[in-house]
């Protein structure tokens, strides 16, 4: 068993990098916004092949799994890069000035 | 009501996407093989529904979510649903992006004795010191590192699913109507 992770931003460091290196030349931004309980890895991607969304952004959760060796709640969106400015975070995110870019790092 | 082929088909989807939406939820089902074997019986379902005239039985084969993704910016209602209305291009992109997860998907069904799948045992042979060493693996307790659900491209694959239903939901309201 490979050893879980222990922070939040070890987590997000490493599904940005990943999925990055998964979808190349599609993802351009992987944005993280903070989870007040620290419980939750909270992600945005911008993919210019998303489908379109309404406001405000919704997410995919992610429960964690005992075969997986990230034990947080990963919550997940992709969405167009040109919605990041008119798309408010899911609801309880906060807004943008509160995310933190974690690729390009 | 009265059923046919593509709605009966549909029905049965639906159940078990909702199946498969719904075991997440608890934490002593929450298993990945348990998950993965309603998602593939639901988009079987689901892709063999929505191609279907409603007269005749769809194939007797597991192969058709692949083929329903590669034909889905036909399907209006469905490109409605997803957001896509008068952008085929940015559909057909958008559904290319989910064709190696959906690929994956449909191969989890059980065809043979040597294919990963969440319903049944398999075996894979390795030739060890020149000998052939068979490995059972039992789809409960693999890990399904194939199945990496914190990917873009399941999310992707989920959105697209849930667009999917969202559509049959209102054919299976009109129709009851």
């Amino acid at each position: 068993m490979t050893e879980k992770f222990t922070t939040i931003d070890q987590v997000a460091n490493y599904l940005a990098k990943n999925h990055v290196e998964n979808e190349p030349g599609l993802i351009s931004e992987v944005w993280l916004f903070p989870d007040k309980n620290k419980k939750e890895v909270r992600l945005i991607e911008l993919d210019r092949t998303a489908m379109p969304h309404d406001n405000p952004i919704a997410a995919f959760g992610f429960p964690p799994f005992s075969e997986s060796k990230i034990p947080f709640h990963v919550s997940l969106a992709v969405i167009r890069p040109e919605e990041k400015d008119r798309l408010d975070p899911p609801v309880g995110w906060g807004n943008w000035n509160q995310a933190k870019k974690v690729w390009p790092s | 009501m009265n059923w046919n082929w593509r709605t009966g088909l549909l029905a049965q989807a639906q159940a078990d996407y909702r199946m498969f939406l719904k075991l997440k939820d608890f934490s002593e089902l929450n298993k990945q093989s348990y998950r993965l074997h309603f998602l593939q019986m639901a988009t079987e379902k689901l892709a063999k529904g929505l191609m279907s005239n409603g007269l005749t039985p769809a194939p007797q084969t597991h192969k058709a979510f692949q083929k329903f993704v590669q034909k889905a910016h036909r399907h209006e209602r469905v490109r409605k649903s997803c957001g896509f209305k008068n952008d085929i291009k940015g559909f057909i992109n958008y559904l290319r992006s989910i064709q190696n997860i959906a690929q994956f998907i449909e191969n989890l069904a059980p065809a043979g004795l040597e294919t990963p799948n969440p319903e049944y045992p398999w075996e894979k042979r390795k030739l060890v010191n020149n000998s052939i060493k068979i490995e059972v693996y039992v789809p409960y307790t693999y890990a399904w590192p194939e199945w990496d659900v914190h990917l873009p491209e399941i999310v992707k694959l989920l959105e697209f699913l849930k667009c999917c239903f969202k559509a049959v939901d209102q054919e299976l309201v009109e129709i009851s109507i």
